[in-house]
């Protein structure tokens, strides 16, 4: 099922929730490598 | 038989087949390669787990046959050095963890409700990745050994250490650009399962309602988001050592060598609990079933694998003790890896307490949950006993060590996912599997891997090193022991393939109603066997009396 038809409300919050913890490994990997680049 | 005994406590609802698509046709490429539907995904992470785990398990074989006497006979001691690495990197990310994935794509939204998993998009791409990520990790060995052509693969252990991981040739970039595509799968597919779990889950169950699955593969979600871009960031790091000329690692240019253990085993530590956490999930899904009791101390299972989670963090450099550290971090370190007993105690006496005074029957499920609890337990007192650091100071990098992870890893993760195959087999193709082969594939598995792993401990305690092709003779018996397991535990793995071909080729078996087991409790077992393509399009009006948790005072 394609999540275009999908009508389903729970869906948007689902997005945001992915969003954010997308964002938190995202940032795990840039603060931790770019603070080894500083230190280096 | 048993078995009969326990079909259809519930109504068999109109066997819908698995391949109802609700009008909607769709090729075999569509189907399987443009997929968004997570029971479909769910099966090609349970598929590709198997080749993996037959594919690292080859490489085990051509270990123990190298080990089987004592000197060199088949295989080049670089290549043998090659096996070791291969093996567990195949077996980490390519078998358990896919299996894990597969396992919660199959029943995560079945079982809070959901119609699918959160991004089911992301999905199909988290594991299509993974195929062309094993391709490039396997490309340099398979060209290596089949054509003759290049090194061959990474040697340098699994654990990628500098400086030894950087003396390989090319293959150093395509081992750290294929783990980089695992990470990125990996976070894919813990991030989907987060959104799933948080926000998709249908009205009426609550979290502390959902099954003990949902919470491990919850906390296992966030130990993935956590770690995973810890690696990505060590392994980036190795690169720009090797073809970049940086020195994080190099000594000679200002580097550590030190520091890369430190990360890695920062990130490699919480993977242990990866692995385990959702076995932790399935066994207590298992044994209420088949002691037709509810599972003792839900809301303890739950806060004991929260703090495992928690304490994973804080134990990493108990794989570093004899590298040397302050005395008062050795300290912190061991006392911290002491402290996960507690939590994992707490797990194993509510397993225990559950089955007690139950109605207990021993299908084959069951028979893989209470082995898993045995032997696990049995890894689990190893780990103590590698925490205590001076007696790590004479085990470390001993067969005891291999002999511990194994017990964990085989007996603890592998017969998990084996529990949960034969558990749900029945739900998933709508056919029960052969009972009688399937108490074959499990005694035969559990007697020859114990012939396997425990006289590795007896080897470790003696001093016999591991990642080496050849021994001293007084190593010569035990060795030849756990290499005839080995080949046993091989063997034992084509019964399970052979059931496996039974129920989801040939469909050969009793039909499964849908409850399947008697005992069984939970919204995927109101579902017909096998659930149509799409279930809980609209979700589902909840029963506390359906679900095995319903009960929030237990």
């Amino acid at each position: 099922m394609s999540d275009r038809q999908d009508p389903d409300p729970r869906r948007p919050a689902a997005r945001r929730t992915a969003l954010i913890v997308g964002l938190i490994a995202v940032g795990i990997y840039a603060a931790f490598f770019f603070r080894a680049v500083l230190n280096a | 038989m048993a078995e009969h005994a326990t079909y259809g406590a519930h109504d068999d609802h109109a066997h819908d087949a698995h391949d109802d698509h609700g009008g909607h046709q769709q090729s075999f490429f569509q189907r399987w390669f443009c997929s968004t539907n997570h029971k479909d995904i769910g099966t090609l992470y349970l598929v590709f787990s198997l080749i993996m785990f037959f594919i690292g398990g080859a490489m085990a074989l051509v270990i123990r046959a190298e080990l089987f006497v004592p000197g060199l006979q088949l295989v080049h001691p670089e290549f043998f050095n090659q096996m070791t690495t291969m093996h567990a990197l195949v077996m980490i990310f390519g078998a358990v963890m896919p299996a894990f994935v597969g396992l919660a794509n199959w029943m995560i939204p079945m079982m809070v409700g959901a119609p699918d998993m959160a991004l089911p998009r992301m999905n199909n791409w988290s594991f299509w990745i993974l195929p062309f990520a094993f391709t490039l990790l396997l490309l340099p060995l398979a060209l290596y050994t089949f054509f003759g052509i290049g090194g061959g693969g990474p040697a340098g252990g699994w654990t990628l250490y500098p400086p030894l991981s950087l003396q390989g040739g090319n293959n150093v970039a395509f081992t750290i650009f294929a783990i980089h595509m695992m990470g990125i799968s990996s976070i894919m597919g813990a991030i989907n399962v987060i959104a799933t779990i948080i926000n998709m889950r249908a009205p009426g169950m609550d979290l502390l309602k959902m099954p003990v699955f949902c919470w491990t593969w919850l906390i296992t979600a966030f130990l993935l988001i956590a770690v995973m871009p810890v690696l990505a960031g060590a392994v980036t790091m190795l690169l720009t050592d090797k073809f970049f000329g940086t020195s994080f690692f190099n000594a000679a240019g200002g580097g550590d060598p030190v520091m890369f253990q430190h990360i890695f085993w920062f990130f490699g530590h919480p993977e242990v609990y990866i692995m385990i956490l959702p076995a932790f999930g399935i066994i207590s899904e298992i044994i209420p079933t088949f002691a037709r009791k509810p599972l003792f101390g839900y809301q303890a299972m739950v806060y004991a694998t929260a703090s495992i989670a928690f304490l994973s963090f804080i134990v990493w450099a108990h794989h570093m003790f004899t590298v040397g550290m302050p005395l008062g971090a050795a300290l912190f370190f061991m006392y911290a890896t002491m402290l996960i007993a507690v939590p994992t105690g707490v797990k194993v006496f509510n397993w225990v307490s559950t089955m007690w005074k139950g109605s207990l029957t021993f299908e084959t499920p069951m028979l893989f949950a209470i082995a898993f609890v045995i032997l696990f337990t049995i890894g689990g007192f190893s780990g103590l006993m590698l925490a205590i650091v001076p007696a790590d100071f004479q085990y470390h990098d001993t067969y005891f060590v291999v002999a511990h992870f194994h017990y964990v890893l085989v007996t603890g993760a592998i017969f998990a996912i084996m529990a949960g195959v034969y558990y749900w087999l029945p739900k998933w193709t709508g056919v029960m599997y052969n009972e009688m082969l399937g108490k074959w594939h499990f005694w035969l598995s559990t007697i020859f891997v114990n012939v396997l792993f425990f006289p590795q401990h007896f080897l470790g305690l003696a001093g016999m090193p591991r990642r080496i092709p050849d021994y001293n003779v007084a190593f010569a018996d035990f060795n030849f022991i756990s290499s005839v397991g080995a080949f046993g535990f091989g063997f034992a793995q084509l019964i399970f393939v052979w059931i496996l071909i039974e129920c989801c080729l040939l469909r050969k078996g009793a039909k499964a109603t849908s409850g399947v087991w008697e005992g069984a409790r939970g919204l995927e077992w109101t579902l017909p066997s096998p659930p149509p393509h799409h279930t809980f399009a609209t979700p589902p009006v909840i029963d506390d009396r359906q679900l095995a948790h319903g009960d929030v005072t237990h």
